[in-house]
């Protein structure tokens, strides 16, 4: 089962082919945040599977300790460090990475990306933190099929000296328990759920 | 474009070749009338794509072999060892004469017979939304 991250209601959207099921993050589950303060006032409205997006390091490190949020979501300018992304491993948040920030950017702002990335991807192989690779699409042609979207990513992994056989089983499963974790009434985690 | 060809080249030291077979998906309703793109046009946009991502190295390895300009769909022909790289390449393109797009990769053969198996079937997307809600 293949789980997508989306920004819009996807409608005849033939690019997402692959994919089963989607999340579509709107103004009830996506919390923007720049500080502290904005993202707990904003975590008491938001409801569901919950996504934060920010660009400050503070605000998604706050996000990932507080037990309502479930997935840091990607975006151009999102930031994230060490600490961070070995506590989302702790705290069972999800790290999403998505390939439409490199559609959105060009030249010099996307090689700065795959540079990121590149660290990104490493990092959540380290510790094994629960990643996804998405589309992160903000509209249909920002869309991508799976196949293409794991492919990309299997590249731009084995082009930097990263196991890509490892990176893509690791985003199948992680993509598989979060399809589990949405839809399945018996699953409470990982080795934990109740038999009937 | 023709690329350099060295004839009488025994088959082992031929260059193995890859064939994509791909979907072009062009904004509806846009600026130009739903104009439709040519093969040159999506072609220059390929190599440009090619130049800035790779640089000339890539490049010389990427060749355009056929565009079909009414259904939107087409082949492209590489060699085996820059297959990813190519698919990623086209992955990344996302506007064509100021026109917003997006490439589907349909499939990969070796032989341009086996490629065309692609363009006649395609799947459509039928996943489901979940209900985060509960």
């Amino acid at each position: 089962m293949f789980v997508d991250f989306l920004r819009f209601q996807p409608e005849e959207c033939e690019l997402l082919e692959g994919f089963d099921f989607f999340v579509v993050f709107n103004s009830k589950n996506l919390v923007r945040a720049s500080t502290t303060s904005e993202l707990q006032k904003q975590l008491k409205k938001a409801k569901g599977f919950v996504g934060v997006m920010s660009d400050n390091v503070k605000v998604n490190r706050e996000a990932i300790m507080r037990r309502k949020v479930n997935a840091i979501l990607d975006f151009e300018n999102r930031a994230l460090d060490y600490t961070s992304i070995k506590m989302a491993k702790e705290k069972d948040v999800v790290i999403e990475v998505s390939l439409a920030k490199f559609l959105r950017t060009k030249s010099f702002k996307r090689s700065k990306l795959l540079e990121e990335t590149r660290l990104l991807l490493k990092l959540l192989l380290k510790f094994e933190t629960p990643f996804l690779l998405t589309t992160g699409a903000n509209c249909c042609l920002e869309a991508r099929p799976r196949k293409q979207v794991y492919r990309f990513f299997s590249f731009l992994a084995k082009d930097s000296g990263i196991d890509s056989e490892k990176l893509i089983k690791l985003a199948k499963k992680n993509s598989y328990r979060i399809y589990r974790m949405l839809n399945d009434e018996n699953y409470i985690m990982d080795g934990v759920e109740v038999l009937k | 474009m023709k690329g350099f060809k060295m004839k009488g080249l025994p088959p082992a030291l031929r260059r193995r070749k890859r064939y994509i077979a791909f979907k072009l998906i062009v904004e509806k309703n846009n600026k130009r009338n739903n104009e439709k793109l040519t093969a040159k046009q999506f072609f220059q946009e390929v190599c440009q794509k090619a130049l800035t991502l790779y640089g000339e190295w890539y490049f010389s390895q990427i060749k355009l072999e056929l565009f079909d300009e009414k259904s939107g769909e087409g082949i492209l022909k590489c060699t085996r060892e820059k297959l990813d790289a190519v698919i990623a390449l086209l992955t990344l393109l996302t506007e064509v004469e100021g026109l917003s797009i997006a490439v589907k990769t349909l499939g990969v053969s070796g032989t341009l017979r086996g490629c065309r198996r692609f363009l006649k079937s395609f799947k459509s997307f039928n996943g489901k939304e979940i209900n985060t809600e509960r």
